[in-house]
């Protein structure tokens, strides 16, 4: 009985998925191609193109993922409203975790799980590269290990963190924070979760195909993850399964951000006005706008690379002689155009939500009202705008339209008003505050303090003449894991901590999390503030092996980053002990004011008994006696009733 | 108490992830022995007298312990470079690979003779730029015969070392083709083949084609040389063997 | 409401700011000019080298007040009302001041004027064409060295660039395979080399050294180590030297015998058919 609840799910997924690549993979081995007795049977280009789309198929079928559109197309009716509960995973235990379910809030914690198993390869791959740089010479491994660490360390890395805000918050808490009952397309949602993980599944083949000293056979991916045409297309197979990988994850989260923005467009609760959505939601919506316009770019820039690679065409293929193969007649700034225009939309799309959520903390822990909620809503909503101007700053040096530079640098530069709005507001909501030096509060204020420093020195490449000189070097790279690790990844640490009651019903270890907290934080800045100094002396970045002068700022860089990854371990734990025997937590552990609060924990399915209707702003702190909750959800004590 | 232990242990086991990954991506990276440039006395050099050094290295397509016969009239008793030849090679023995060892290490101011015995066959150069010798002290030699260039297609390895560029040593460039064997194919009969060298069952062929030449060393220094022909494994010929040092990549220490 | 007085002003916050501004700024006009001599920046070899330092002295000169400002605002915050436990009234909500929020506004604006003004003087100097008696190079790119050579000089090819002291220099970048990025620090340049695509960068160094070329884009395997040097001599050195080197070898010609191109072959077969043939 309890078998049969297994089929379908995501073990019978990931059953089909792999006979599926196994066939694939055969079925090219023996009938197509040459060249498969003597490269292995799995590892050629056809092989693994057809066991890669045999392998999504398979773990589609096995998942489920067609019942519906099938049976549809057969005339069944649209499901009432208790098939629609089912498929949602009402009484279903734990098993709905490891099914295609349609529930907003099954789906939130799916991706928090993947994210959280992303983000602990990432890391191990942050660890491999500083052990190689620990001193030159290139002692831990090889050079061609060594990038296709880094290819891998950089791409995984970026997937996780364009996840980790909208996968798991955005699913699990803007429906609840907006007064809606689930997403506004239920099964869009948990196929854009279904698609991430055979992306997964893909980009875990590129260690396999040709990275260690064991296994030569691929060459391993030697690019980077701005994967530049030429080099792409000369590249081991990694590059292949890199492609692939990433055009799969570039659906889902297509998918994911036009869900989240359709929702928060259409499902707000009666009185939830645009002027009443916390900080969060906008951080999202922003962020889902980058994603839904970007990342196409992306993926046709990969699907190029993949026809070079795989059909001969010419995109990228820019030149003829040295190493490099093809017909030529390409161009290479296609590419990196292509690339930037998504790329740079990127780093906001990873860092707005962060903006949004702490500024919701900042509000929650200083018990005061946000300071100046029109300019933090105009500032993500600049930084939305600008963010799709100012792609060519990537390639100031690149020599691809110098006379447009000064505009490039115009916008760029300009895009540091928006975001110093959001300082000004964020300065706005402590000041004064009743501070509650809490763990996410920790997270929080780190912050604003890596995010100035990431921001600022942002300002200098934004800067020709200051660019020519510090791009492509280690300065470039401390630069932007300020923003990335400092700004997002804090702000993901205080968002699992903030909401982790809500999600799981458990609160987080707070010792623990003090601990933690100052080893990454502490191990992160010295770490990079060292690594901006190696990037001044004109250390470049990507390199396995450098120059002996810049050995002190390395060293230093690599012992602070094992401080670092040290603190993210002890958070790992802290997470795991604390789902599985942490403290229960009260329904609104926090004392805030905004919607997800006043629902109760665990947060029943279909959220809200009745649908709230909303009177207020959900930052009304100021006297305990006139504390108001937003909306009038069911089981809101305090909170305002009305309509 | 109870949940320090479990933070400690945390890192601990973190700690031995990494350093399990690090051991196994890094397996071939062990300690290789020296190859000291064996003492020839002076020479004459457009730069004057100099102390005058050789080095010997052989390159094999695969592991030639593989190859019974071929160690029994060649290795015993060679080991004229100083240091024994090793019993068995790498973790890798089908890969291509520059033989004894791969830290090589030479006096400063020095004229350095370097004969590479190959018993490799072609692999196409795809960048005829590494065809020409660069930066040697005299003329390339291939079994005896003095080389300008050579022919892009007919070369097997490239001997490549690169200065890493610091203020604390003068820069290196050398650059050297190696031409390959050119072993016979046995799977023609023999009395259809002209001109080929033979090669016994496993595939060696009987005697390796001889590259010769000189370069001369500055100041003190580390570097790095490396092939730059495409005769490893992979996509592109460069995987694998290609950036291992022991195989087809190693250091040259100037001293 | 309830009132209750809390400690603390913003006075006490400004005048923290103040010092922690003076300090800063004292501080770099004591450590900046030891930074080349620590080795933090470069060596200066060439007037782009200077401006760029000129650059970087005055963007952290800027940004130690704004920096300061947030920081000092925010810690001061954090660590004069912050408690480990739940306070248990509430912050005073602060009115959005009116005036305030444009000051703040036409403080940024005003402050990225000027700098992006600043950026654009130094930008006409990378755009500007060399004058004078110019010294071409053409650079190109290939995977994993540099290689030089001199159209003025009968085409030398070399490995190891050499320039001329105060001669201004033109380099004319290009790749044979993918992409790389021409960098000397000392000189202050950085230009990519673009396969297919010609790139031009000028500079006129002005110290006579030796300094380090680098490759600031992965350009795959060993792009670690494709680096080179440039020496940087005077105008008679040069002119024995560039009369020493042989013209360039004509390897990228594909006219020379055997010089065809190669074709590269399906590219799923490439993967070990060359090993596997045992070749």
């Amino acid at each position: 009985m309890a078998l049969r609840k297994l089929v379908p799910s995501y073990f019978t997924g990931a059953i089909l998925g792999a006979i599926g690549y196994l066939a694939g993979n055969w079925y090219v081995a023996h009938f197509i191609g040459e060249g498969h007795d003597e490269a292995g049977p799995n590892f050629t280009e056809q092989g693994l193109m057809v066991g890669f789309a045999l392998l999504l198929i398979g773990w589609l079928i096995g998942i489920g993922a067609f019942k519906y559109p099938i049976t549809w197309l057969f005339g069944a009716k649209d499901p009432g409203h208790d098939e629609e509960m089912r498929l949602a995973g009402k009484g279903d235990g734990v098993i709905r975790y490891f099914r295609f379910t349609t529930d907003h809030k099954v789906v939130g914690i799916q991706y928090l799980v993947l994210t959280l198993i992303m983000l602990a390869f990432g890391g191990l791959g942050a660890l491999l590269i500083r052990t190689e740089l620990i001193t030159p010479g290139a002692k831990a491994f090889p050079p061609s290990t060594y990038n296709t660490v880094v290819t891998m360390h950089g791409m995984l890395m970026i997937l996780t963190t364009i996840t980790f805000f909208i996968g798991p918050f955005g699913n699990f808490i803007v429906p609840i924070m907006i007064g809606a009952r689930d997403m506004a397309f239920p099964r869009l949602n948990a196929l854009s979760f279904a698609l991430l993980v055979p992306a997964m599944a893909i980009f875990a083949f590129i260690p396999f195909l040709g990275m260690g000293n064991s296994n030569g056979t691929g060459g391993g991916v030697q690019t980077g993850w701005t994967v530049l045409g030429p080099i792409t297309d000369q590249s081991g197979m990694g590059a292949t399964a890199l492609a692939c990988a990433v055009i799969l994850a570039g659906f889902s989260s297509i998918l994911g951000a036009v869900n989240v923005i359709t929702t928060i467009i259409a499902m707000r609760a009666p009185g939830m006005r645009w002027t009443r959505l916390p900080m969060t939601v906008w951080g999202i919506f922003g962020a889902a706008l980058l994603a839904a316009i970007g990342t196409s770019s992306f993926a046709v820039d990969l699907l190029l690379i993949l026809l070079d690679r795989l059909y001969n065409t010419s995109f990228f293929y820019a030149a003829t002689g040295g190493n490099s193969v093809g017909a030529g007649g390409g161009n290479a700034w296609l590419s990196q155009n292509l690339f930037w225009f998504f790329g740079h939309p990127e780093v906001y799309l990873i860092v707005l939500p962060a903006f949004g959520i702490v500024l919701d903390i900042l509000v929650v822990f200083s018990r005061k009202p946000l300071y100046g909620y029109k300019m933090a809503v105009l500032g993500i909503l600049g930084v939305v705008v600008l963010s799709f101007l100012v792609w060519a700053h990537h390639e100031f040096t690149s020599g691809w339209a110098p006379e447009l530079r000064f505009w490039y640098m115009a916008t760029t530069e300009m895009i540091s008003i928006p975001t110093g709005f959001v300082f000004l507001v964020a300065i706005g909501t402590i000041w004064r505050g009743r501070i509650w030096m809490t763990v996410p509060m920790l997270f929080a204020l780190s912050f604003i303090w890596n995010f100035v420093i990431g921001g600022i020195t942002g300002i200098y490449l934004s800067d020709v003449p200051a660019d020519i000189q510090l791009h492509g070097g280690m300065f470039v790279t401390a630069h932007f894991h300020f923003t990335i690790v400092g700004g997002a990844l804090m702000g993901f640490f205080a968002a699992v901590y903030f909401w982790f009651p809500k999600m799981t019903g458990r609160m987080m270890d707070e010792k623990l999390g003090w601990i933690s907290f100052w080893l990454i934080q502490i191990g992160f800045n010295v770490a990079f503030l060292s690594m901006f100094i190696a990037g001044l002396q004109g250390m470049p970045r990507r390199v396995a092996d450098y120059d002996p002068q810049f050995a002190g700022p390395n060293l230093v860089t690599s012992l602070f980053a094992y401080v670092l990854i040290a603190g993210v371990a002890i958070f790992f734990y802290n997470v795991i002990v604390s789902w599985v025997a942490g403290q229960k937590a009260e329904a609104n552990p926090w004392h805030a004011l905004s919607l997800e609060w006043q629902v109760p924990t665990p947060v029943p399915l279909e959220n809200f008994e009745k649908i709230p209707v909303v009177t207020n702003g959900p930052y009304d702190y100021g006297d305990p006696a006139e504390e108001v909750a937003q909306g009038s959800a069911p089981a809101a004590a305090g909170g305002q009733v009305a309509g | 108490m109870r949940r320090y232990l479990g933070a400690f242990l945390s890192i601990v086991i973190v700690a031995a992830i990494g350093v399990s990954v690090v051991l196994l991506l890094g397996a071939a990276a062990k300690p290789l022995p020296n190859l000291n440039g064996a003492d020839q006395g002076t020479s004459d050099t457009p730069q004057g007298t100099l102390k005058h050094v050789s080095l010997t290295l052989q390159t094999f397509p695969m592991d030639p312990y593989e190859d019974p016969d071929w160690i029994a009239s060649n290795v015993t008793g060679k080991s004229d470079n100083g240091i024994a030849f090793p019993s068995a090679i790498g973790d890798n023995p089908d890969w291509v690979k520059y033989w004894p060892t791969t830290n090589l290490v030479v006096p400063a101011h020095a004229l350095v003779t370097v004969t590479i015995e190959n018993y490799d066959s072609a692999t196409p150069l795809l960048n005829p730029y590494y065809a020409v010798p660069r930066g040697i002290s005299g003329q390339l030699t291939v079994d005896g015969q003095a080389m300008a260039e050579e022919d892009p297609g007919a070369v097997s390895h490239t001997f490549t070392i690169h200065g890493i560029p610091s203020a604390d040593q003068p820069y290196l460039f050398v650059s050297v083709p190696v031409l390959g064997v050119n072993s016979c194919d046995p799977t023609i009969p023999p009395d259809q083949q002209q001109g080929c060298i033979p090669v016994d069952d496993a595939g060696m062929p009987a005697h390796p084609a001889v590259t010769t030449f000189s370069f001369i060393t500055g100041a003190p220094g580390h570097y790095i040389w490396q092939c730059f022909d495409p005769c490893g494994s992979g996509f592109n010929g460069f995987g694998g063997p290609m950036s291992t040092k022991g195989y087809m990549s190693g250091t040259l220490t100037v001293e | 409401m309830s009132e209750t007085p809390q400690r603390g002003s913003v006075w006490r916050a400004t005048a923290i700011w103040a010092v922690c501004t003076v300090v800063g700024i004292v501080l770099l006009l004591v450590l900046g000019p030891q930074l080349a001599a620590w080795h933090v920046l470069p060596a200066v070899a060439s007037d782009r080298a200077g401006d760029i330092d000129q650059v970087l002295f005055l963007f952290t000169l800027l940004s130690i007040p704004v920096f300061a400002l947030v920081i000092v605002f925010a810690g001061y915050s954090a660590f004069t009302w912050g408690s480990r436990l739940r306070p248990n009234a509430h912050g005073r909500p602060m009115a959005v001041s009116s005036r305030f929020q444009p000051i703040w506004v036409i403080i940024s604006i005003v402050l990225v004027i000027f700098l992006y003004v600043y950026g654009l003087a130094f930008l006409n100097n990378v755009n500007a064409a060399p004058k004078g008696d110019v010294l071409h190079v053409n650079v190109t790119g290939e995977q994993w060295l540099w290689d030089f050579s001199y159209p003025d000089s009968n085409n030398v090819g070399t490995s190891q660039l050499e320039l001329v002291v105060n001669k201004p220099v033109e380099f004319s970048i290009t790749s044979i395979d993918v992409q790389h990025s021409f960098w000397i620090p000392a000189l202050g340049i950085k230009q990519d080399a673009v396969p297919g695509e010609t790139t031009h960068i000028s500079a006129t160094p002005n110290t006579i050294g030796t300094f380090p070329i680098r490759c600031a884009e992965l350009c795959g395997l060993y792009h670690a180590y494709m680096e080179t040097v440039v020496h940087v001599v005077s105008q008679d050195d040069f002119n024995t030297w560039i009369q020493n080197q042989e013209p360039s070898a004509p390897v990228m010609t594909p006219a020379a015998s055997s010089l065809t191109p190669i074709k590269v072959p399906d590219m799923a077969m490439i993967s070990d058919s060359r090993r596997a043939a045992g070749v």
